[in-house]
């Protein structure tokens, strides 16, 4: 045997241990509740009567919100739901702690305690998603409840402890909301709130509406009538005005699931992109003058490439090609897939779904929460998307299945020039079925890698805790600006080689739910020193520094740090 | 022979040969069968349930018997779950056709199209291939892998397909505009413009393609062509012949199951759902004037006035116009502002069906719009006397009489309305106005509507209620006053950004300022005196 023939075999015995290796060791592990201390069940209150929100709530929340460093978890219960229904008519068990949203506090090690009772928090509206806003400046999250049902807001007191001030501050909506987004779109410096509403529901206007077979089914959202969002211009004093008309966005109407606020347009004010079901989705672009203008077919975000309005469910948006602006991506229902829309900076976006190859394998699913992340931490943007269906699912109903719409998730690996789906045989927590919606992005055990809890309605929370990150080295930044988060500003980490990869502080996007707002940067391909540059949402840079520690999260506050 | 016998034959002719060298190599004697689900149908039409059951029936009975046989009935059981809806089913029952009959290549290709339906393209691809390699003549199965192909990034692989096609078959609408979607996806802009628009020649009606066409031109820069194609919605896809598809669509048995799930979907507002099964039903029973009809009044909720309007001509050409045909038809006029063709059939539609009161109320507003007061106060006449309660209806009325120059039955009209509603200010303000703007009005109306008009200014100074008093006042002969009254209406409008309102109020302050009253309770131009035309929005 000569030395070719030999040195061939061993790279193909290598070849085989790399790949056995990687298979044995899946990229995201269960944690399961027995194990966290999360006992959490979502009840939803379905009592065999198709109401259409029964099959629309589960967000999550992801925030630090006693500030020791590590993310709390914040889970949207349901309740009973119907005139005249109680308990005894629900389909599914009942559970046994008190059907309101619960708070679980990281105690770290990956344990979790329920601290809802001492945090004062009692949301019991009929839950569907959650925001999360510093609106004081006092450097506490605070938290935004969106209901079928009057919304909350919940000020975080700075002592672990929330109090109700949804009446006080005046943004009370009584509309159904589903998604809600804190961003400062007049730049003065708090937080202002845009929520997303979705359609005019409500037991004294129902509609009976059944699959082909004649079967009963849940509604579509087609048949109700749309409403508008609102925009509420935070005033600085723990009170809100609603300024939807003047600004513009209360003009138009359309079935509103997700939204995120970014600088689409790169001119250093905050955009909103609204994410409607079956309807035209909304750009709302921000003249800087206190006004919007909606400009999503203009922009080419408004439908996907065949010119077809699709039912989207959530979207987020970060800057995926490393060009400096924000790109879109959004979930779908099952045969249409979900959408790339990547921003060309010149105020139009290309559709690059089926180019990245993200549309064949998402046909088959219906995506609500969605997180753009680098779970392997090679440096390229991944995609992972909770999936559940919303029309009956007639193989799981005949199988004695009574919430038949269970789907499995789903995960993308970035390869630089697309994506490949990383299906259960590479992923087995991949396999679980569920009616999955919310869906938040944080690193649990700061071990700098992102997990993900996920909120299935009418079931228990998925936590994936992630190992694929766990060899890689990364940097985090908790940015800051006196304290508070610094949503909107960007980050920029360059190379010794000029290599640099930049990314916006968000809290929101997904759908219902509010992700940990750390930004975690893969150092894969990079070579040190690092240079750390954070600029403004006009992208003027106020800090530049070195960073010589990796491996670990970097406070920077730009107030204090300049 | 049969149209369908004949494309059974065309199907099967090329793959005979090899059907009979698998028959003779395998010679399969047992074949692993699946058992074909059987589907909740409770809530079917009684055909379908029929048809299925014949089938499931025809199985069975084949069991025992030659396998092409039970191939066939195989195929067709699944072809009538499919053209149901009914797809796990439907794809059992191809799945146990394609096992016993292998050669067919009808099957694979079904179960290609239940498979892409289901979203599970990888499935879809494999079947499509099958069916390809069974019959490679057969245009639709490659269209479809393409789109697969397309759908799953594979660009290469989905131009070679069309490309292919269009060697053959240069106009193929559907080609062009599959192989256009994979330039655009490479970016090569122009390339994709000039075969969408060549498509579009083709097939006009396929207007989907106009999004497409406008992020071409948005890409290139030509930003007023890109506007003109962006702000038409289209949701029709350019269409290709397809025997085996339309063979699976002819199975359907339910024509009014379509129609009960369309008019449901059209109750519930979801009416692109309805459009689909209204056309549905249409392929089943194209000569319905109720699908058609439905289909249109489906169409226009959608804003597809043109292809609505299809369907009313499509029935009239038939012969078969009854008087909902001809309202449907007035309404399309109206849309255009034909006023006149739409009159003339509001006319027949009343002919036909008096008792159709939609068509009487759009009548006498139009009517009212060409100045025809006096024919249009029979009408509202005749609304009102079959609905007294109707307050629309005598208001309606009594603008009609006023226009007609009968101003002192307007009066009394709107006296009585008051008498019924004492309580709501606007048929208060509105008496005022009728009775201000009528010289022959009694002493008694015009003192009471002086001092109805002097209560209703002190609750708000509206610039509307300020009118009526300014119009109280000159019937009054206080000219003064009501030039003072005039004044501040205008302010008001003005302050309250009613820009479109101050022509005519400047105008009737002319006339005070000259010591004249109003002519008419409303700006002619006004709503009141000038019903608007319909529109679809508030149709819908």
């Amino acid at each position: 045997m000569n030395n070719h023939l030999l040195n061939t075999i061993s790279k193909s015995l290598l070849l085989i241990v790399s790949t056995t290796s990687a298979y044995a060791s899946p990229a995201f592990e269960t944690l399961e509740g027995s194990a966290s201390g999360i006992d959490f069940v979502h009840f939803n209150g379905m009592s065999g009567e198709y109401y259409f929100p029964e099959m629309m709530g589960g967000g999550v929340a992801l925030f630090d919100y006693d500030g020791d460093g590590d993310e709390d978890i914040y889970l949207v219960q349901g309740a009973m739901l119907g005139p005249d229904k109680s308990a005894e008519d629900s389909l599914l068990p009942v559970p046994e702690q008190a059907l309101i949203d619960r708070l679980y506090r990281n105690d770290g090690n990956l344990k979790f305690t329920d601290v809802t009772e001492q945090s004062g928090l009692r949301a019991n509206g009929y839950g569907m998603g959650v925001t999360v806003g510093d609106i004081d400046n006092d450097g506490d999250p605070d938290l935004y409840l969106s209901n079928f049902g009057a919304n909350q807001l919940w000020r975080n007191n700075g002592d672990g402890t929330f109090s109700d001030i949804t009446a006080v501050a005046g943004v009370d909506d009584e509309r159904w909301t589903v998604s809600s987004t804190f961003a400062d779109y007049d730049g003065d410096g708090w937080l202002d709130l845009m929520v997303v509403n979705y359609v005019q529901y409500s037991f004294t206007n129902l509609k009976t509406c059944k699959a082909y077979s004649g079967a009963p089914d849940y509604c579509s959202p087609q048949s109700y009538k749309s409403t508008s969002d609102r925009l509420f211009r935070n005033q600085g004093d723990g009170t809100f005005v609603n300024v939807s008309n003047r600004v513009g966005i209360a003009a138009y109407e359309g079935p509103g699931l997700g939204v995120v606020a970014r600088d689409f347009s790169g001119d250093g004010h905050m955009d909103f992109y609204v994410a409607n079901d079956g309807a035209a989705n909304f750009m709302w672009i921000n003249d800087g003058n206190g006004s919007f203008t909606e400009q999503a077919m203009l922009w080419g975000v408004a439908v996907n490439m065949a010119g077809k309005p699709e039912a989207s469910m959530g979207v987020d948006a970060i800057d995926y090609d490393h060009d400096g602006d924000e790109d879109l991506f959004m979930t779908h229902l099952d045969r249409q897939s979900n959408t790339l829309f990547v921003n060309q900076g010149t105020g139009w976006f290309v559709d690059r779904t089926v180019a990245m190859g993200l549309a064949g394998t998402s046909l088959p699913f219906t995506g609500f929460g969605v997180a753009w992340l680098d779970y392997d931490l090679d440096g390229q943007w991944d995609l992972f998307s909770a999936n559940g269906a919303v029309v009956v699912i007639e193989q799981q109903r005949d199988a004695g299945d009574v919430y038949p719409l269970r789907q499995r998730n789903q995960l993308w690996r970035g390869t630089g020039d697309g994506f490949v789906e990383i299906g259960p045989d590479q992923v087995p927590a991949l396999e679980h079925m569920a009616v999955s919606r919310g869906l938040a992005l944080g690193d649990l055990d700061n071990d700098g890698d992102s997990d993900i809890v996920i909120g299935n309605s009418a079931g228990a929370p998925q936590l994936l805790i992630n190992r694929a990150g766990d060899a890689q080295s990364w940097l985090g930044v908790d940015l800051r600006r006196d304290g508070v988060v610094a949503i909107g500003a960007r980050v920029t980490i360059k190379d010794k080689t000029g290599k640099q990869r930049t990314q916006v502080v968000r809290r929101d996007g997904s759908y219902a739910s509010a992700l940990d707002p750390r930004l975690l940067f893969a150092l894969e391909g990079m070579e040190p020193p690092y240079q750390l540059t954070v600029s403004e949402r006009d992208k003027s840079v106020v800090i530049e520094r070195q960073v010589d520690a990796v491996d670990r999260y970097h406070t920077i506050d730009i107030q204090r740090d300049k | 022979m049969t149209s369908t016998s004949m494309i059974d034959r065309a199907l099967k002719s090329n793959v005979i040969g090899l059907a009979l060298i698998v028959t003779l190599v395998a010679c399969p004697l047992a074949t692993a069968l699946e058992t074909v689900p059987e589907p909740r149908v409770d809530g079917l039409a009684e055909p379908v349930r029929s048809a299925i059951n014949d089938a499931r029936v025809a199985v069975e009975e084949l069991e025992d018997g030659a396998q092409a046989d039970l191939a066939a009935a195989y195929g067709v059981l699944g072809m009538i779950y499919h053209a149901h809806e009914l797809m796990d089913a439907a794809a059992s029952a191809y799945r146990n056709a394609e096992e016993l009959a292998p050669y067919d290549a009808r099957w694979s290709y079904l179960l290609g199209i239940t498979a892409a339906e289901a979203g599970d393209m990888g499935t879809a691809e494999r079947y499509f291939r099958e069916s390809l390699t069974d019959n490679p003549g057969y245009i639709p199965t490659r269209i479809r892998l393409a789109r697969v192909l397309l759908a799953n990034g594979r660009l290469d692989a989905a131009e070679a397909l069309f490309d292919y096609v269009l060697r053959d078959a240069p106009n193929n609408a559907a080609c062009l505009d599959g192989k256009a979607q994979v330039l655009m996806e490479r970016q090569q802009y122009a390339e994709a413009a000039e075969l969408l628009r060549k498509a579009l020649e083709i097939q006009p009606e396929a207007d989907r393609l106009n999004y497409t066409l406008g992020q071409a031109y948005r890409a290139l820069g030509e930003n007023e062509k890109a506007q003109e194609h962006l702000s038409v919605i289209g949701t029709r896809d350019p269409l290709f012949m397809d025997p085996v598809f339309s063979q699976m669509r002819s199975y359907s048995r339910s024509a009014e199951q379509f129609m009960s799930v369309g008019h449901e979907a059209a109750r519930n507002g979801d009416y692109p759902s309805a459009v689909r099964y209204f056309s549905r039903a249409i392929e089943i029973d194209p000569e319905s004037a109720m699908a058609r009809v439905s289909l249109m009044r489906a169409l226009e909720a959608v804003g597809e006035i043109d292809l609505a309007e299809k369907q009313l001509d499509y029935v009239i050409e038939q012969g078969k116009e009854n008087s909902l045909i001809h309202f449907n038809k007035g309404v399309m006029h109206e849309y255009r502002s034909e006023d006149d063709q739409a009159r003339v059939r509001y006319r027949q539609a009343l002919a036909m069906q008096p008792d159709l009161v939609e068509a009487r109320i759009l009548l006498a507003n139009s009517l009212m719009r060409n100045g025809q007061a006096a024919e249009a106060v029979d009408h509202y006449g005749q609304l009102r006397a079959q609905s007294p309660d109707r307050l629309d209806y005598s208001f309606r009325y009594a603008m009609a009489q006023a226009l007609a120059g009968r101003c002192v039955e307007a009066v009394e009209v709107m006296h009585e309305m008051v008498s019924k509603v004492p309580d709501d200010l606007e048929t208060l303000n509105s008496y005022n106005r009728v009775v201000a703007s009528c010289p022959a009005a009694t002493a008694t109306h015009k003192q009471n509507a002086l001092n109805a008009s002097r209560n209703l200014y002190s609750l708000s100074t509206a610039a509307y209620i300020t009118e009526t008093l300014a119009m109280a006042e000159a019937a009054a002969g206080n000219t003064d006053a009501a030039v003072e009254y005039q004044s501040q209406a205008i302010f008001s409008a003005l302050s309250a950004g009613q820009q479109a309102q101050l022509p005519a109020m400047r105008a009737l302050l002319e006339r005070f300022r000259q010591g004249q009253t109003a002519q008419l309770p409303f700006d002619p131009e006004s709503s009141a005196m000038k019903p608007p035309r319909l529109t679809p929005e508030q149709r819908r």
